[in-house]
C-alpha cells in the first residue's frame, strides 16, 4: 500500500510534465508479482509496435513510456506464462504473472500417438524442427549431433549428400546396427531424403520401453519424424535460403619432390643398397622435370591440392505455408537444396535435392466437442541427383584420395604445353609416376573414371489416415501408407590409355530400379479415467507391412555413336541395343521381397499425474524366418514417479520444480538379414566350358550356402532408470539416464571354416553388453533483454561382446587387403569375447633399438627374438612370451568407438540479435590410418615421416625408413598407425539480427532475420588425418560394424554461409 | 481391460494360423536345397558347379598361389620372378626360401579346394534323389564326381601333406587327415570311378574326367604316396582292399592300349614337331600373321601347327578348359602369371609393338633356370621347344632387360603357357585393332575383342598328357620301352632303363607343366634338398625401375634349401585363419 501511494504520488508530480512533453506518449508504471504475491524482479515489458523496453526493479515495480491509450504491454519472464495488456487510460497497472507449465505440459511422440512429457517413462529426447534447421545441415542428423545423448552420428563421409552411421546406446550388433527410422508413423525411409526444414520433431526413443511398441526392427533403438502439419490460424508463409562457400579444413601435408627422394634415398641406404639414380626414371623429354626438380624450381605436384575444388558452393532454399480453419489444416513446404564436393577435380562431385511436401487434415463429421470423423493425409516427394562422385572407400582400392596422396611428387599433372583448360585432351595428361609403372595420374584417372556419370532417384512417402471418434475419448485410427522409388542411373566410359590403365572399349551404361511398399496399420486408443485420479489411456493395433516389390535392369554396351556423356543412352550405340559387342552386358531381377505382420498393446496409467506405469506388448511374424521360428513377442514395462507432486516435498519447490523417477524394462527384436537363410540356396551360374567351344559354357550350380532352419529374431533387452528435474523456475534442466542394453542372439554371418565348403548363412551368434550414462543440462535465463541458454548433454557407453557363437569366439574383421598392402593379409579389426566391436588388432610396439648393442642385449636376452632388427628397427611386444614374434603377440591396439559423447550448445539473444553456437565432440575411440602402401616402397609419405629415427635418439617411435623393412616395421598392422581420435568440433556459429525490429510498421511481416554461419570452423584434436569424424567402416559386404579407418577420407569442410529467414 | 486383453489374445491368435501365409514368401532368384536337385539335368549342373571350381584351385584366382604355379616356381626349374612393385609378388618369392610372409597366403587356394569338395558331396547326395534314365549317365556322373573329389583331397595331399577330409555334406569341424587316410580314400575312390566310367575311347566331351584320366590320375597318386612315403603300396579305404603296384601297372597299360590316347606325331619332317603341335606358338594365324622367327626357321615350310584344344589333340587326357568369356578367372591365369613382364601395355612405351612378339605380355612369374638350360643337351629338339632363349636373335628381338621391374630374370623363359599374338594387319580386319599384335584369342573367339590383358588367355591348362602316361609307366615297371616312345617322337636315340634316365626324361618332357616339384618330392627329401641347393649361385637380374634403367647384377641365394625342405617336407602352411575358426582342431603344418 505504501508502494502505492508513493506511486501515485511520482505520478501527480511527473503527469503534467510527461503531458507536456505530448507528442512522446505518457508514462505508464505498476509492478509484477507472481501468483503468491510475490514481486518478480527482471521482468521484461515491451511495448507492442515500438522498440521501448523496460525491466522491473528488485521490487517488482516498473515505468515505461507508451505512444497513447492503444498501447498494448508484453509482459514476459523465463518460467511465466507471457501476457499482454491493453493500457487504455491507465496510469498504473498490476499484473500477475502465471507459472509456465507449458515446459512440462509438452508434447512427445511416443509411437500410435502422443504423451504429455511430464507423464513419459521411458528415455526419449526430443529434438524441435527449429532446433533443427538453425544449424543449416543439408540431413536433419547433422544437426542432431550436439542435440541427442547417447545417439552416436558420425557423417559417413564428406562427399555431398552422404549418410551418417548412426547408432543408439553403442554398438549393439554387428548385422544391421542402425536405428528404426518412422517418418510421420510409417516404418522405414531414408531421413536424408527430406528437407530439414520439413521437420517440425524428431523423437528418439532410446530405452527398451519407449521402443518396445515398434517391437520387431527396434532392438536399435527408433527416431520417430514428424514433418510440419497444418495449424488453425492465420496462414503463415516462411522462406529460407543460404548459400555457402565450402573448403577443406585441413591439408594433408604430402613430401615434395626433393623430400621424397631424400627419404627414398634413406630406404635404400638403409638396406646398404646404393641410392636411387633418379635421372634414370627421367629419360628423353622428361630430363627437364627432372632438371627443375633439382635445381628447386619444380616442387613436384602435391596431388591432393590438385584434386582441390576452392569454395565449392552450398545452398538451400525453402517456402513453407501453413494454415488452416475449424475444417481443414494444412502445412506445404518445397525445397531445393544442392552441395559440391571438395576435392574431385577436374570432375566435380555435386549432389542436389529437391523437396515437395504436403500435409492436411480434414474434419468430415464434426460433434459438438470434438471431431468425429476426420481424414487426413502426408505426402513427401523427392528427386535428389548426383553426378561426378568420388570414390571414397574404406579399401585403398575403392579411394580416390588414397590414390592422391601414394603418387609420388615426380610426375606433373600435364604434359608440357598443357593445362587445366585441355582437360578433355588426352594427350594433355601426363600419363602417371615414372618411378612405379603401376601408378596413373589420379587426376587424369578421376577424369575418366569419374566425371561423366548421373544418378538420379525419385521418391514418394504417402499415407492417408481415417480418424473416427465415436464417442469421447475412443479414437480409432486406420493408416494406409505407400511409398515408391524408382532410381536411375547412366554413364559413359570414354577411351582412354594412361599408364598402366586404360580403356580399350568406349561404353555407355543405364541402370533403372523401381519398387514399392506398402503398410496397413489400425489402432485404437480409449482414454478414461476413475474418480479422475486413475487415469487409463490403452492403445491396441494390428500392422501389416509388404516391402520389395521392385524390379532393377542395368545395361552397358559398347561402340557408342556420340563419344560424350550427354548422349550416353543404350540405344545410341552403333546398331542400338540388339548389336551384342565385348562390353555388353544386361542384369535384372527382383527386389528382395519381405513382410510383417505384427500385433500390439499399450496400457498407460497415471494416479493424479503423479504416478504413471506403462506396460507394451508387442508380436511380430517375419517372412524371413521358417514357419514356427517366425513369431517374437516383445514386452516391456516402465514406471514413473513425480516426486514434486508429493505434498512433502512442497518445500524443495521454490528450488527444483518438478522431479521425475524413470524406471524400464523391455526387450525389442530386430530380423534384418536376407531371406530365405533357412534354407539352402542353390546359386547358378558357376559355368564351365566342356567341349571345343570356348564361348559356349555349361550352365553349372551349387548350393551357396549352408541352411540354418532355426535362424530367428535377435533380441535386445534393456533396464533403464533415469530421471529428469528442472530447477530455479524451470530455468535449468537435468536429465539423467543409466542403461544396460543386453543385445542376445545377434543375426550375424558368423566367419565359418572354410572346409564347410560354403557360404554361412546367418545365425543368431552372439551376444553384446552396452551400459553407459547420459546426462543433459539445460539453462534458458535473461537478464533484462539478454537472453542466454545454454545446453550440455554428455554420455557415455562401454561396449563389450559377451558371447560368439562359433569355435574360437571370433568374428574375424576381413582379411586380404583391405587398409594397405602390406602383404601379411592380415585382418585388423575383429569381433571377439570380451572386447568391444570391432576393436582394432595387431602388433604392440615398445619402442625403437636405438643402438647396436641394445639389439645384441635385447636378443641374447629373448633368444634371437628379432634377429633381423637393426638399429632403428620397432621393439615388438612379445605378448605370449615365447620369444618369437608371430601372429599370437597380436592383440587389441584400438577401439573405433569413443567413450564419451559431447554436445554443447550456447544461444544468446539480445534487440533482434541471436548467436548460437554449437560444439560436438567425441574422446575415447582410435583410429588407425594408412594413406600409403607401404608394400610398395615407392609411394609417398606425409611429411610425418621427417620425424622417423635418422639416428641414435632421433625418436623413439617412428622406425627407420628401409625399403627391406626385415624388421616388419611398417608392414606389420600395429599401433604405429593407431592415432587417438578425440575431437572437439566447433560444428556452427550463427550470428543472426532481425531487421523486423527496425521495420516495427511493416505489420505484414514477423520476421526477416539475415545471418552469417561458419561450420566446422575449428577441430581440437590430436588426430593428424583431415577429419577425425570418421564413420568410415571396413570394406566389403558385412563389415558395417567397423568404424574408424583412414585410407583417405573425404574429409568435412569448413562452410561459410550467409542467409536469410522471412516470415509473413 | 479384462477385455481389451482377451481382443488381444484373440487377435494373437489369429496371427499365429492366419497370417502365416501373409508370411510365406517366394525367392524369384535361386532355388533351394529342399526341391534340387530334381532330375538329371540338375545334377549335371551341380557337376559342372564343381568342375568351375576345382580348375580355380588350381588357377588360384586370388594373387596366385595355385598348386600349378606354386610347383613351378619351388622347382629348381624356375624362379619366383615377377615384379618388386607388388609385395605380393615379392612374398610368392619368399616362398622359394620357405619364408612365409602371409598368413594366410593359401586362403583362396583352400577355400576352392573345400568348395569343390562340397559341391562334389552334394552331388553324390544327389545322385539318390533323382529318377536316371539310363544307369550308365547316372554312373558316370558319379564317376566324375568321384574323379574330381579325389582330385582335390590329392592336391591337398600334395600341398600340405594332410588336410580334413570331409565325405559329406553336413558341416563338421575336422582335424587333418593323415596322407594315409587321403591317399586311402583317394586310391579307393578312383578305383570306383574307373569301374563306374565308360570303357570306351577318348570319351566324347572334351574337358571331361573319363576312365583314362582317373587311371592316370591313379598312377600319380600312387607314384607320390609310395614315393613320399617311402611304402609299396595303397590300403584302400572302406573294404576296398589294398592296391599294388601291380594293379597300377595294369590300369596304365589299358590306359596305354584303350584309351585311344597317343602321342601326337609331326604332320612334317620336323624333328619335334609333333612336341610343338602341343603348344599354341605353332598355331597357323600366328604363322601366318606376324610369324614366329624362330619355329620358322626349323620349319621353313610351315608343317608343323598347333593341334588344337579339340578332337585333332590326342594327347591330351584331362586339362582344364577355360572360358572365351573375358570374365575375371575365367580365362588361363598362368599365361598371365608367366607371360612376359613388359611395359607394353603403358603407353609411355610402345604400346602396339609388343615387343617379345609372339609372346605376350604377362606378371613375369617364373623366370628359368639358366642352369636347366646348360645340362640341357643341345640334340633335343624339347629345349629351344620349351624355352626362350633372349639371346637367341630369333627370339622376342624387342625385349629389354628389366622391363618394369623384374626380379630374378635369367634371360630364359618358358614357352609351353604364355599369352601368344598375331598381327592383325594394318585395317584390324580381324579385331578392328588395325596394326596391333593382339592376343591369338581374339581371332579365335569374337567375343574376346574387348577383353583386357589379363583375361584374354584360353589356352587349356593340360593336367595329364598321354606322355606322362608313358613314363609312368615306364617308372613303375621299370622298363625303358615307354620312355623311348617318348623320345623317338622328339627324334633321339633310345637309352637304357635307369632311373636318373627316367628323372632326366620326366624333365625334359614334362618341363613346366606343374609337375617337376611333386616329382622331386617323391623321388625323396635327398634328390629335392640336392636339386633345390644347386639353385644358389645362378645369376640373375633384379630390377627396381619401369625400364629396366636400374639393374642389380646378381646370383641366386636362397640358403640351405635342403635344412629348409627337411624342416617343412615341402609342404605348404595353411591358412592361419582356419586354424583360429577350428578353435584349434587344425594345426599348422609341421616347419611353419
Amino acid at each position: 500500500m505504501k508502494k502505492l501511494l508513493q506511486t501515485l504520488l511520482l505520478l501527480l508530480i511527473c503527469a503534467p510534465w510527461s503531458i507536456s512533453a505530448q507528442a512522446q506518449g505518457r508514462n505508464v508504471s505498476g509492478f509484477v508479482t507472481d501468483d503468491s504475491g510475490d514481486a518478480l524482479v527482471g521482468v521484461t515489458i515491451s511495448v507492442e509496435g515500438t522498440s521501448t523496453v523496460a525491466i522491473t526493479n528488485p521490487d517488482g515495480s516498473f515505468t515505461v513510456r507508451v505512444p497513447g491509450d492503444d498501447a498494448t504491454l508484453r509482459f514476459s519472464y523465463v518460467g511465466y506464462v507471457t501476457q499482454e495488456v491493453a493500457v487504455g487510460s491507465r496510469n498504473e497497472i498490476a499484473v500477475v504473472l502465471a507459472t509456465d507449465a507449458s515446459v512440462l505440459e509438452d508434447v512427445v511422440v511416443i509411437g500410435y500417438g502422443v504423451q504429455q512429457k511430464k507423464l513419459v517413462t521411458g528415455a526419449t529426447v526430443q529434438v524441435s524442427g527449429d532446433d533443427i534447421t538453425k544449424l543449416n545441415t543439408t540431413s536433419a542428423l547433422g544437426a542432431l549431433q550436439s542435440q541427442t545423448p547417447g545417439v552416436s552420428i558420425t557423417q559417413a563421409s564428406g562427399m555431398p549428400g552422404s549418410g551418417f552411421k548412426v547408432f543408439i546406446r553403442g554398438m549393439g550388433t554387428i548385422n544391421s546396427y542402425g536405428p528404426l527410422y518412422v517418418i510421420d508413423g510409417v516404418a522405414g525411409g531414408d531421413i536424408n531424403n527430406l528437407n530439414p526444414a520439413d521437420i517440425q520433431s524428431i523423437d528418439v526413443l532410446k530405452d527398451a520401453a519407449s521402443a518396445a511398441i515398434y517391437g520387431s526392427r527396434a532392438a536399435n533403438g527408433v527416431i520417430l519424424v514428424t514433418t510440419k502439419q497444418g495449424r488453425k490460424g492465420r496462414v503463415q508463409t516462411s522462406l529460407d535460403a543460404y548459400y555457402g562457400w565450402q573448403n577443406v579444413y585441413r591439408m594433408p601435408d604430402m613430401l615434395n619432390a626433393q623430400e621424397y627422394m631424400m627419404i627414398q634415398d634413406e630406404g635404400s641406404l638403409q638396406d646398404g643398397q646404393p641410392a636411387t639414380a633418379w635421372e634414370n626414371y627421367f629419360l628423353g623429354d622428361n630430363r627437364a622435370i627432372y632438371d627443375r626438380i633439382m635445381d628447386g624450381s619444380w616442387k613436384g605436384t602435391d596431388w591432393v591440392n590438385e584434386s582441390r575444388n576452392k569454395n565449392a558452393p552450398t545452398q538451400n532454399y525453402t517456402f513453407n505455408v501453413t494454415g488452416g480453419g475449424d475444417m481443414s489444416v494444412f502445412s506445404l513446404g518445397l525445397g531445393y537444396t544442392s552441395q559440391e564436393g571438395i576435392f574431385g577435380y577436374p570432375n566435380v562431385p555435386s549432389w542436389e535435392r529437391y523437396s515437395a511436401r504436403m500435409n492436411s487434415e480434414h474434419t468430415l463429421v464434426k460433434g459438438k466437442s470434438f471431431d468425429i470423423v476426420k481424414f487426413g493425409e502426408n505426402l513427401t516427394y523427392t528427386y535428389r541427383k548426383s553426378s561426378g562422385m568420388i570414390r571414397n572407400g574404406a579399401d585403398m582400392y575403392w579411394s580416390d584420395l588414397y590414390s592422391l596422396m601414394r603418387t609420388d611428387p615426380l610426375s606433373p599433372v600435364y604434359n608440357e604445353g598443357y593445362g587445366p583448360e585441355d582437360n578433355d585432351d588426352i594427350k594433355a595428361w601426363f600419363p602417371g609416376s615414372l618411378v612405379n609403372t603401376q601408378l596413373n595420374n589420379p587426376i587424369a584417372m578421376t577424369r575418366y573414371n569419374r566425371a561423366e556419370n548421373l544418378s538420379q532417384a525419385h521418391v514418394l512417402r504417402t499415407n492417408a489416415y481415417l480418424i473416427i471418434q465415436p464417442i469421447k475419448d475412443l479414437i480409432f485410427k486406420s493408416t494406409f501408407g505407400y511409398n515408391y522409388s524408382m532410381d536411375t542411373g547412366r554413364s559413359h566410359s570414354p577411351l582412354y590409355s594412361l599408364g598402366s590403365a586404360s580403356n580399350t572399349v568406349e561404353s555407355v551404361s543405364q541402370n533403372m530400379s523401381g519398387g514399392y511398399a506398402w503398410n496397413w496399420e489400425n489402432t485404437l486408443t480409449y482414454q478414461f479415467s476413475i474418480n479422475d485420479a486413475h487415469n487409463f489411456t490403452a492403445l491396441l493395433g494390428q500392422s501389416l507391412e509388404k516391402w520389395g516389390m521392385g524390379e532393377s535392369l542395368s545395361a552397358t554396351n559398347g561402340n557408342p555413336r556420340f563419344h560424350d556423356f550427354e548422349h550416353a543412352y543404350i540405344d545410341n550405340t552403333v546398331g542400338g541395343p540388339f548389336v551384342l559387342n565385348p562390353a555388353t552386358n544386361m542384369e535384372g531381377g527382383p527386389w528382395g521381397m519381405g513382410r510383417l505382420a505384427s500385433f500390439f498393446g499399450r496400457v498407460s496409467y497415471d494416479y493424479k499425474n503423479k504416478y504413471m506405469a506403462t506396460v507394451v506388448l508387442r508380436a511380430d511374424g517375419s517372412s524371413n524366418f521358417a514357419r514356427g521360428h517366425r513369431w517374437g513377442y516383445f514386452p516391456s514395462v516402465s514406471a514413473g514417479w513425480i516426486m514434486t507432486s508429493e505434498p512433502w516435498m512442497e518445500k524443495v519447490l521454490p528450488v527444483m520444480d518438478f522431479l521425475k523417477i524413470r524406471a524400464s524394462w523391455g526387450q525389442n527384436g530386430n530380423s534384418s538379414i536376407d531371406n530365405f537363410q533357412y534354407l539352402a540356396t542353390i546359386a547358378s551360374g558357376a559355368s564351365y566350358n566342356f567341349g571345343s567351344d570356348k564361348g559356349a559354357p555349361t550352365s553349372g550350380s551349387f548350393a551357396d550356402i549352408l541352411p540354418n532352419v532355426d535362424v530367428s529374431w535377435e533380441t535386445s533387452e534393456q533396464i533403464d532408470l533415469g530421471f529428469d528435474a528442472r530447477f530455479f523456475r524451470s530455468r535449468l534442466g537435468f536429465v539423467f539416464d543409466y542403461y544396460v542394453k543386453n543385445t542376445k542372439d545377434w543375426l550375424v554371418r558368423a566367419p565359418q571354416l572354410a572346409s564347410y565348403g560354403t557360404g554361412a548363412p546367418y545365425i543368431n551368434g552372439g551376444d553384446i553388453r552396452n551400459s553407459g550414462v547420459e546426462i543433459a543440462l539445460d539453462w534458458s535465463d535473461n537478464v533484462g533483454e539478454f537472453q542466454y541458454g545454454a545446453n550440455v548433454n554428455f554420455s557415455y557407453n562401454k561396449n563389450e561382446v559377451t558371447r560368439i557363437a562359433n569355435e574360437q569366439g571370433i568374428i574375424q574383421g576381413q582379411t586380404g587387403s583391405t587398409l594397405w598392402e602390406m602383404g601379411s593379409g592380415a585382418e585388423f579389426y575383429r569381433v571377439q569375447v570380451g572386447r568391444p566391436v570391432g576393436f582394432f588388432y595387431g602388433y604392440k610396439s615398445l619402442g625403437i633399438f636405438q643402438t647396436q648393442a641394445e639389439i645384441d642385449s635385447y636378443n641374447a636376452a629373448h633368444e634371437d627374438i628379432q634377429m633381423d632388427a637393426k638399429p632403428g628397427d620397432v621393439i615388438w611386444l612379445d605378448r605370449d612370451g615365447n620369444n618369437i614374434i608371430d601372429e599370437y603377440d597380436k592383440d587389441m591396439i584400438g577401439n573405433p568407438y569413443p567413450d564419451f559423447n559431447l554436445g554443447i550448445g550456447l544461444n544468446f539473444a539480445w534487440k533482434g540479435f541471436d548467436l548460437n553456437l554449437t560444439m560436438n565432440g567425441v574422446f575415447g575411440n582410435q583410429i588407425i590410418r594408412s594413406w600409403r602402401n607401404w608394400g610398395i616402397t615407392t609411394d609417398n609419405y606425409t611429411s610425418e615421416i621427417l620425424g622417423r629415427w635418422h639416428g641414435q635418439g632421433t625418436s623413439d617411435r617412428l622406425p627407420r625408413v628401409s625399403k627391406a623393412d626385415p624388421n616388419g616395421n611398417y608392414k606389420r598392422v600395429s599401433d604405429l598407425f593407431m592415432e587417438d581420435g578425440d575431437y572437439l568440433k566447433m560444428q556452427n556459429i550463427t550470428l543472426g539480427y532481425d531487421f523486423k525490429h527496425l521495420l516495427s510498421k511493416a505489420n505484414f511481416l514477423s520476421q526477416l532475420r539475415l545471418y552469417v554461419t561458419v561450420q566446422n570452423l575449428f577441430t581440437i584434436t590430436g588426430y593428424s588425418g583431415m577429419d577425425p569424424e570418421l564413420g568410415q567402416a571396413g570394406a566389403g559386404d558385412g563389415f558395417g560394424w567397423s568404424s574408424g579407418i583412414d585410407v583417405g577420407y573425404y574429409p568435412t569442410p569448413r562452410t561459410w554461409m550467409i542467409g536469410a529467414n522471412l516470415k509473413f | 481391460m479384462k477385455k481389451i486383453l482377451i481382443v488381444f489374445s484373440l487377435l494373437v491368435g489369429f496371427a499365429l494360423t492366419g497370417c502365416e501365409d501373409f508370411l510365406d514368401t517366394k525367392n524369384l532368384t535361386k532355388r533351394d536345397t529342399s526341391n534340387y536337385p530334381q532330375n538329371e539335368d540338375e545334377v549335371q549342373e551341380l557337376l559342372t558347379g564343381a568342375y568351375r571350381l576345382a580348375r580355380e584351385a588350381e588357377t588360384a584366382p586370388s594373387f596366385a598361389r595355385g598348386g600349378f604355379l606354386m610347383a613351378e616356381l619351388m622347382s629348381d626349374d624356375r624362379f619366383g620372378g615377377a615384379g618388386d612393385t607388388s609385395q605380393q609378388d615379392l612374398n610368392i618369392s619368399d616362398f622359394e626360401k620357405f619364408i612365409n610372409s602371409e598368413e594366410n597366403a593359401f586362403a583362396a587356394v583352400w577355400d576352392c579346394c573345400y568348395r569343390t569338395i562340397f559341391r562334389t558331396n552334394t552331388m553324390i547326395e544327389g545322385l539318390a534323389l533323382v529318377d536316371w534314365s539310363d544307369q550308365s549317365i547316372r554312373d558316370y556322373a558319379e564317376g566324375q564326381g568321384l574323379f574330381l573329389r579325389s582330385y582335390v583331397f590329392f592336391y591337398l595331399a600334395r600341398m600340405f601333406g594332410t588336410a580334413p577330409m570331409p565325405m559329406a555334406s553336413e558341416p563338421a569341424n575336422l582335424p587333418r587327415s593323415s596322407a594315409d587316410e587321403i591317399f586311402g580314400q583317394v586310391a579307393a575312390d578312383l578305383v570306383r570311378a574307373i569301374e563306374l566310367m565308360p570303357n570306351t575311347p577318348r570319351a566324347a566331351e572334351r574337358g571331361r574326367a573319363t576312365k583314362w584320366a582317373a587311371e592316370a590320375l591313379l598312377a600319380r597318386a600312387f607314384l607320390f604316396y609310395t614315393g613320399y612315403y617311402n611304402k609299396d603300396s595303397i590300403v584302400m579305404a572302406g573294404d576296398a582292399g589294398t592296391l599294388t603296384k601291380a594293379d597300377v601297372i595294369e590300369y596304365l597299360d589299358d590306359c596305354i592300349a584303350n584309351s585311344g590316347y597317343s602321342l601326337l606325331q609331326s604332320t612334317g619332317d620336323v624333328d619335334g614337331g609333333g612336341f610343338y603341335s602341343l603348344w599354341p606358338y605353332s598355331n597357323e594365324i600366328t604363322r601366318e600373321h606376324g610369324g614366329y622367327k624362330w619355329l620358322d626357321d626349323v620349319d621353313p615350310d610351315k608343317k608343323v601347327v598347333w593341334a588344337g584344344e579339340e578332337g585333332g589333340n590326342v594327347e591330351t587326357i584331362f586339362a582344364w578348359q577355360f572360358a572365351a568369356s573375358g570374365g575375371t578367372y575365367e580365362g588361363n591365369l598362368l599365361n598371365l602369371f608367366f607371360g612376359m613382364r613388359m611395359m607394353d601395355y603403358n603407353n609411355t612405351h610402345d604400346a602396339q609393338t609388343q615387343r617379345t612378339f609372339p609372346f605376350g605380355s604377362g606378371w613375369g612369374f617364373g623366370t628359368v633356370n639358366s642352369r636347366l638350360w646348360d645340362s640341357w643337351p643341345d640334340n633335343d629338339p624339347r629345349k629351344k621347344g620349351s624355352i626362350i632363349d633372349i639371346n637367341d636373335p630369333l627370339e622376342a628381338t624387342g625385349y629389354i632387360p628389366g622391363a618394369d621391374n623384374w626380379q630374378a630374370e635369367t634371360g630364359y623363359f618358358q614357352k609351353k603357357y604364355m599369352p601368344i599374338l598375331f598381327e592383325d594387319d594394318a585395317a584390324g580386319t580381324v579385331t578392328g585393332s588395325g596394326g596391333a599384335r593382339v592376343n591369338i584369342s581374339k581371332y579365335m573367339y569374337p567375343a574376346q575383342a574387348g577383353v583386357g590383358y589379363n583375361n584374354n588367355n584360353t589356352q587349356d591348362l593340360v593336367m595329364i598328357r598321354f606322355a606322362d602316361v608313358l613314363l609312368m609307366a615306364a617308372e613303375l615297371k621299370g622298363d625303358a620301352a615307354p620312355l623311348n616312345q617318348v623320345r623317338a617322337r622328339v627324334g633321339l636315340p633310345p637309352v637304357a632303363y635307369s632311373l636318373e634316365a627316367l628323372q632326366n626324361e620326366r624333365r625334359w618332357e614334362l618341363a613346366f607343366e606343374g609337375i617337376r616339384w611333386f616329382d622331386m618330392l617323391r623321388w625323396g627329401l635327398d634328390y629335392a634338398g640336392a636339386a633345390l641347393n644347386s639353385q644358389n649361385g645362378v645369376p640373375v637380374t633384379n630390377s627396381h625401375s619401369a625400364k629396366g634403367e636400374v639393374i642389380d647384377v646378381t646370383t641366386i641365394n636362397y640358403g640351405d634349401q635342403a635344412a629348409q625342405l627337411r624342416r617343412t617336407g615341402g609342404f605348404f602352411p595353411i591358412p592361419q585363419e582356419e586354424i583360429e575358426k577350428s578353435g584349434g582342431v587344425l594345426v599348422q603344418t609341421e616347419g611353419w
